[in-house]
């Protein structure tokens, strides 16, 4: 048994703050703080510190941090989805109890994270293959076939598709790594052109792309493309490759805002909000509004107007979630983000060797990215994609695969860090 | 690698930053703008989640009331006669009638900075002020009733403060299916919305001989016992005939009182000649006919004669005895009527008397005021004599009543449209000193002294028997 004292602390710290939310959200809802108040807070906490206990008497030596942090988050987004959707508030439940199993099964199970090296192309198959019978099989919910179901139970592979990717672009950067970055490019003498090496990668992106946008998944091809290049330029240092992969990008969107209606409509929506609010621009302009009802302070849990907003447990928690802690309340939990990143980033760092490096930096970008491009969707920064909140945002495969994301991270601390 | 990981961090900052900056921008720099666009559904919500103040009657009988429903409180009101007056207030339609001007009272003006305090922390509906009519909900249910089948409008009124009692304006709506039929009321050719009491203006026909004596008797062109100089069936003004004489038979040499008392229109056109354009003018203005009047409710101005009208001896010979150009609103008549039970001075109407937090810590009363003296006090006794007159022994027979006497005035007044006259009576009770002044026009129902006077008769003897 390994002591983890810090951990425990802030995991109490977090689990209070949201007691204390929950106490207030029930009061302003009823009126008075309700005889059953406690149960789900002090289901959280159950959860969270069997979590941490397990955690103990693994004798796990990594990180103290990361469970913190990512309890805080969940415990928000619990309180948000409680007063929009109890039932789905409930379900939440369920899926983060699965997420945290999953957790601590990474860290228990996988015996060493170098292992998945040896597997990158397995990961890209299990992607290709999953996107395919996505494609071919899956349920289309709200326009978009993004599910794979079996009976009641349903499943969306595009969130998978960010782990393995993670993983094969770390294992194949590894070994690419010296030759991508040592030369410069001499396209005239057409030496050490590391062209050839790039190809299988292009393919990749061409390829997950071009199915992506036959599932409509705008928000998650985006995702896709920065964190291939986050992770390309974290290898080697090249600036022409993220250019190259912007250029990519804009193609990609060039192309689509002709062919597909819905590409273009999202980038008028962006451009012209308020001209067309009462048409394709409801959602975002509904968001706004609640953005802006939230104000400095918030109008409080439980309190507000964010179920004007459709889909506001999903795609648009950001916005419901601004609404009703304010700007103060969101400052603090974008910097909740912010240290979650930066641990991510900072484990990677400390990796000795190169595809462990990359692995751990690629976990943390898939958690920045996901925040930053919704966020700034949410706030019509940029033109909306639909993707989830990580940790906030309702929904099972989301939630379980950025529990994932924290397991491997967590088991890459145990090995790297020095704590 | 260590390198570019750091890079990576900082842009991830970086962008993090910009996020907080355009939340900021949201949240504080455009969230007034927001808060007030059109579209923004939460203005609605806020409205609904207002527990707006009751609207009572004189007797504290509730007229209006705010109930729980769905998404939070709908208005419900009790007695549809008054839907004229009270309005509305509806999410999808906004407000009307006292609804409207009294929309920051019934809101809630919490008094208690505590109270509002404690009401934002708790976030307990706000509570609007109860605002008090000087309506008789009993009373305005019998002038309901006394006015039958026909169009029109009715006002009982206290000639001393000159608050309203009863005010019914027919055809109505019911406030409470406003969801259901506002689409039918908006189109309806009676206008069922439009409150005829205050904003109808009507020919009042010989009504206005009141005004007509007030000029002759203020200008010492008259005394009541003056005669008339060429009283006849007719009188022929520039080619135009007046007709009406309306005396009884044997009757050749007829008193300004006898004039008045039987309203002979040939008497009236010779008299208004004989007063010329601007003295009638001039007391029409006295009477504060050509301004709307200032009331809780939108007024309509009367007017003697149109803008720019041609003032021809012809037009001024028909004004005389309420014809030609005339328009005046029942509200009109009824404070001139109020001017000679007064004794000259005329009240300023009003019909919100009191405005109180629910739990009475606030009360507040409204002023009473008047619209200034458009009578000296010999003029206004000999006025009332007159009107008296008119009951006792002329055309107004069907108002008078078994112990209180009555003083008043009947009009007959042509639409010009082919259709039955409107029927007019105006007049006040007890004479000598008046507590009640009712003013009622029945439209298209023929003859003032039996289609008017026996509903004001109706309508004294209620108000009468409502004392207190």
């Amino acid at each position: 048994m390994v002591p983890r004292f810090r951990e425990l602390g802030l995991i109490l710290l977090a689990v209070l703050t949201v007691a204390v939310g929950w106490a207030g959200e029930s009061f302003a809802q009823a009126g008075h703080v309700t005889t059953d108040w406690y149960r789900t807070p002090l289901t959280f906490a159950g959860l969270l510190l069997a979590a941490h206990v397990i955690l103990v008497l693994l004798r796990f030596r990594g990180d103290q941090s990361l469970l913190p942090l990512v309890a805080i988050l969940s415990g928000i987004g619990l309180l948000v989805l409680n007063y929009l959707d109890p039932g789905q508030e409930q379900a939440q439940i369920g899926w983060l109890a699965l997420g945290l199993a999953l957790m601590i099964s990474t860290v228990v199970a996988l015996p060493d994270v170098g292992l998945l090296q040896r597997y990158k192309y397995t990961a890209a198959a299990i992607g290709l293959g999953l996107l395919v019978v996505t494609a071919a099989f899956g349920r289309e919910i709200n326009g978009a076939r993004l599910w794979l179901g079996v009976g009641p139970l349903q499943f969306q592979p595009s969130e998978l598709m960010k782990v393995l990717l993670v993983v094969f672009m770390a294992a194949y950067l590894e070994e690419r790594r010296e030759l991508l970055a040592r030369a410069s490019y001499r396209w005239a003498s057409l030496k050490l052109n590391p062209l050839p090496y790039l190809v299988p990668l292009i393919l990749l992106w061409s390829l997950s792309l071009m199915l992506l946008l036959w599932q409509k998944d705008l928000g998650a091809t985006v995702l896709m493309l920065g964190i291939a290049l986050s992770m390309m330029y974290v290898a080697t240092g090249r600036k022409t490759f993220v250019l190259a992969g912007l250029l990519l990008l804009a193609a990609n969107v060039a192309l689509t805002y002709r062919v597909f209606g819905y590409v273009h409509q999202r980038i008028d929506v962006w451009l012209h909000p308020w001209e067309l609010a009462n048409g394709p621009s409801y959602q975002i302009v509904q968001a706004l509004y609640s953005v802006a009802a939230g104000g400095a302070s918030g109008t409080g849990l439980g309190r507000g107007s964010p179920g004007f907003i459709p889909f506001a447990s999903t795609d648009f928690i950001f916005a419901a979630t601004a609404e009703q802690i304010g700007l103060a309340g969101m400052l603090a939990m974008l910097g909740v983000y912010v240290l979650l990143v930066l641990r991510g980033l900072q484990i990677g760092l400390l990796q000795p060797r190169a595809f462990s490096q990359l692995l751990g930096v690629g976990c943390s970008m898939v958690l920045a990215l996901q925040c930053l491009v919704i966020a700034a969707g949410n706030v019509s920064l940029i033109p909306l994609t639909g993707i989830t909140l990580p940790f906030v945002s309702y929904g099972g495969s989301s939630l379980i695969v950025n529990f994932l994301l924290i397991g491997l991270l967590l088991k890459l601390s145990a090995r790297g860090s020095p704590a | 690698m260590g390198r570019t990981v750091k890079q990576v961090a900082f842009l991830v900052v970086l962008a993090f930053l910009v996020v907080s900056l355009d939340l900021a921008y949201w949240q504080v720099v455009r969230a007034p703008d927001l808060s007030q666009r059109a579209g923004n559904p939460r203005a609605v919500k806020a409205m609904e989640q207002v527990d707006r103040g009751l609207i009572v009657d004189r007797h504290g009988t509730v007229l209006a009331r705010s109930v729980r429903s769905a998404g939070g409180f709908k208005r419900q009101y009790t007695m549809p006669s008054l839907s004229p007056l009270i309005g509305y207030s509806s999410v999808r339609f906004g407000q009307d009638g006292i609804e409207k001007t009294f929309d920051t009272q019934l809101q809630g003006t919490a008094g208690d900075l505590a109270e509002a305090l404690a009401d934002l922390v708790l976030q307990r509906p706000k509570v609007g002020d109860t605002l008090t009519l000087s309506i008789d909900a009993k009373l305005q249910q019998a002038v309901e009733q006394a006015m039958g089948d026909a169009n029109g409008a009715a006002i009982v009124m206290k000639p001393q403060d000159g608050e309203i009692l009863a005010m019914v304006t027919r055809p109505y709506f019911d406030a409470n299916q406003l969801d259901a039929e506002l689409q039918r009321l908006r189109t309806d050719p009676s206008g069922p919305l439009f409150n005829r009491a205050t904003l109808g203006l009507f020919p009042p026909g010989s009504t206005f001989k009141i005004v007509t004596a007030a000029a002759a008797l203020a200008g010492g062109n008259a005394r009541p016992d003056t005669k008339i100089p060429q009283p006849g069936d007719t009188f022929v003004v520039d080619g135009f005939t007046v007709r009406g004489s309306n005396l009884p038979r044997g009757l050749t040499d007829p008193t300004l009182t006898q004039a008045f008392q039987y309203s002979c229109n040939p008497c009236f056109a010779q008299l208004g000649l004989q007063l010329g354009w601007q003295r009638l003018q001039q007391q029409a203005d006295m009477f504060a006919i050509g301004k709307p009047i200032p009331f809780d409710l939108p007024t309509a101005a009367s007017r003697l004669a149109d803008a720019g009208a041609d003032l021809s001896r012809v037009l001024l010979a028909n004004s005389a005895y309420g014809q030609g150009q005339v328009s005046v609103s029942p509200l009109q008549m009824a404070l001139i009527t109020a001017a000679v039970a007064n004794g000259g001075s005329m009240p300023l109407p009003h019909l919100v008397t009191q405005q109180a937090t629910r739990q009475s810590q606030s009360i507040t009363s409204f002023e009473v005021g008047n619209l200034g003296t458009p009578l000296d006090g010999q003029v206004a006794a000999e006025l009332r004599q007159m009107m008296v007159a008119v009951v006792q022994q002329g055309s107004g027979t069907q108002a008078r009543l078994p112990n209180v006497q009555v003083a008043g005035k009947t009009g007959t007044a042509e639409t010009g449209d082919g259709q039955p006259p409107d029927a007019w009576f105006v007049g006040f009770a007890p004479a000598d000193q008046p507590r009640y002044v009712v003013a009622v026009i029945r439209e298209h129902k023929g003859e003032g002294f039996d289609q008017a006077a026996p509903m004001a008769r109706a309508m004294l003897q209620a108000a009468l028997a409502s004392d207190d």
